[in-house]
């Protein structure tokens, strides 16, 4: 196939030598993947204040290597984007983004799960849901006005389904691994009770929008596939590093795979691919 | 790029890790096992050769210890080694120094050996990664207290000649202890009959992926039955805060009694790493019987410690 781009987009695709405006520069693309630009709904560009970690130019040019060309960004930064401020700041030329940057903001001051912040100024500045991503909302109540307020506003909410009141101190998944570690581990309860929660509490509002981010459980995923039956307007998304690395592969300390959620032990792994087939998660992220 | 070669590249190397360190049973072979104790019969604390003389043995501790300290102390000052203790309280630990840096710093001073108690799981591997001198692991969070399985597989040997098929019993708070886990890993490598029990809070089903061949059970009448070691563990009552269990539900349903040992065979050994806390895992009866290896095991910590050192520094095959 040939495909001709005009102004920044794809404006015909035809077979071979069968293009009919053919007055521009060629690419030879053989051997090449060509697809649109990749959307990732969840990364941490680690901008403001913790720009040793990461930073908006060197996260975008990840993202651009990889063929994305539009990021979603968490908010749990130093300070937390909690403010239109921040967030148009992060939209700003001069913070040097390689390809789009869609910033999703706060649910609650400085992501304390007490106050809301304002959904409709953040939503005019630009930011594209809410969240205080790297904890959960657990309070009931906060919870419940977050899903309302934005559903006035076709704002989605994304939540970092963890019952942290259950893994204080855990550092990695429970199982086997952990138990031989002499490490605390996670049950999958602290994640699925979140999300069963938040799904309970999203029916009650039309047009209420939930995402569940970096979902990592069976059990989960039976709770958003209940949810979708019941016509909740419930998505999730799943990391890459989920689908292919195991509570196992931790084996003697190495941090490198100390994750949050943590890697799954091959049962849940395997029992989530099998739901994966129906429905499927919507997006990895 | 596979999954594997990705988990390659992100894994750091043990191969570094230098010869006779002690890290824990659990990568430990029979045959290692047996020549280790073997060494520490030859051992004698008050009559041995200096082994160690002009070596440094660097004590870094943690947490508190009494045994444990002591005897890797004396253990180390018997073969005419040169011992200093460091403890995190009134060390640069409280400034803030991190772990690898406190380890590079005791190397520099001239440790030959680092014999370390940690709270975090794998403190030993990590230190032992980063030195090039042997490491020997004093007890390392919930993970592994090494030395301890080996006190007592010296002990059981000395009442019983193989090890082979032996049937063992743990009662107590296997979750939250590195005792019971190097104590599983290393008489499960003898083909030991190896019964677990405890509460639910205490012993999770999990528990039973240690090792092969481990049984698990509620009842401590089931779990005493026909044992010929019975090693208990201590309860923290702390860990009984806010769960179902009580500590009189747990007396109840767990205490060591001399009426309970007396299902376990008519000269089972009554072990206990200590400390020891009367009146709750067992009775002072139990813990005072003619078959109570307590305080046998406290003394047989020292050979087995001089075992360890020696053959970290190369001076005993």
């Amino acid at each position: 196939m040939d495909v001709l781009l005009r102004e920044g987009r794809v404006a015909d695709i035809a077979p071979p030598n069968k293009l009919r405006d053919s007055s521009s520069g060629v690419f030879d693309a053989r051997e090449l993947i060509v697809s649109p630009g990749f959307i990732d709904l969840h990364v941490h560009l680690r901008e403001p204040g913790q720009s040793y970690k990461e930073t908006i130019a060197s996260g975008t040019s990840a993202a651009a290597a990889g063929g994305f060309t539009s990021v979603c960004c968490m908010p749990n930064t130093s300070p937390v984007v909690d403010s239109p401020e921040w967030v148009t700041w992060l939209q700003q030329r001069d913070r040097g983004a390689m390809v789009n940057v869609f910033p999703i903001a706060a649910a609650t001051l400085a992501s304390k799960g007490v106050v809301l912040t304002d959904f409709r100024a953040l939503q005019r500045a630009g930011a594209v849901a809410v969240s205080d991503d790297g904890k959960p909302i657990l309070n009931d109540a906060i919870m419940r006005e977050t899903l309302r307020l934005a559903s006035e506003i076709n704002l989605p909410v994304i939540q970092h389904a963890e019952d942290t009141r259950a893994t204080e101190h855990c550092s990695m998944n429970e199982g086997p691994t952990s138990f031989r570690l002499g490490l605390r581990g996670m049950n999958a309860a602290a994640e699925a009770s979140i999300v069963e929660r938040d799904i309970l509490l999203a029916q009650q509002f039309t047009g209420a929008r939930l995402h569940v981010a970096h979902l990592s459980t069976a059990e989960s995923l039976k709770e958003v596939r209940r949810g979708k039956r019941n016509k909740v307007r419930v998505t999730c998304e799943v990391t890459p590093h989920h689908f292919t690395l195991l509570d196992e592969d931790v084996r003697d300390y190495n941090t490198n795979f100390k994750m949050n959620p943590p890697h799954p032990g091959r049962v849940s792994r395997r029992n989530r691919g099998r739901h994966c087939y129906r429905p499927r998660p919507s997006r990895a992220a | 790029m596979s999954v594997k070669d990705i988990i390659k590249t992100a894994t750091p190397a043990t191969a570094n890790i230098t010869r006779g360190s002690l890290l824990g049973t659990e990568a430990m072979s029979s045959g290692e096992i047996l020549s280790l104790l073997k060494i520490a019969t030859r051992m004698n604390p008050r009559t041995a050769r200096p082994l160690l003389r002009g070596k440094r043995v660097l004590l870094l501790f943690y947490e508190p210890s009494t045994r444990t300290r002591s005897s890797f102390e004396i253990a180390a000052k018997s073969l005419g080694a040169m011992t200093t203790l460091v403890l995190s309280s009134g060390s640069s630990v409280e400034k803030g120094e991190s772990l690898v840096d406190t380890v590079y710093t005791l190397r520099a001073v001239g440790a030959d050996v680092l014999v370390i108690r940690n709270p975090y799981a794998g403190a030993p591997l990590l230190a032992a990664n980063h030195l090039d001198i042997p490491v020997v692991n004093a007890g390392d969070g919930m993970h592994e207290h090494p030395s301890q399985a080996l006190l007592d597989a010296y002990t059981i040997m000395r009442h019983r000649k193989t090890l082979d098929g032996l049937h063992l019993t743990i009662v107590g708070d296997i979750y939250h202890s590195r005792v019971a886990r190097s104590a599983i890993h290393l008489f499960s490598k003898f083909g030991a009959k190896i019964t677990l029990c405890g509460p639910s809070e205490f012993l999770p089903e999990v528990a039973a992926t240690l090792a092969k061949g481990l049984h698990l059970t509620r009842s401590v009448e089931d779990a005493l039955r026909g044992a010929e070691a019975v090693m208990v563990l201590r309860v923290q009552k702390e860990r009984l805060a806010g769960k179902k269990l009580s500590l009189q539900d747990y007396i109840a349903r767990y205490q060591i009694t001399t009426e309970r040992l007396k299902l376990a065979k008519r000269d089972a050994l009554l072990m206990h790493p200590g400390p020891i806390v009367r009146g709750l895992e067992l009775t002072s009866e139990v813990a005072d019987c003619p078959q109570s290896a307590i305080v046998e095991e406290v003394r047989n910590g020292v050979p087995v410690r001089m075992a360890i050192l020696a053959r970290a520094l190369g001076k005993a095959k």
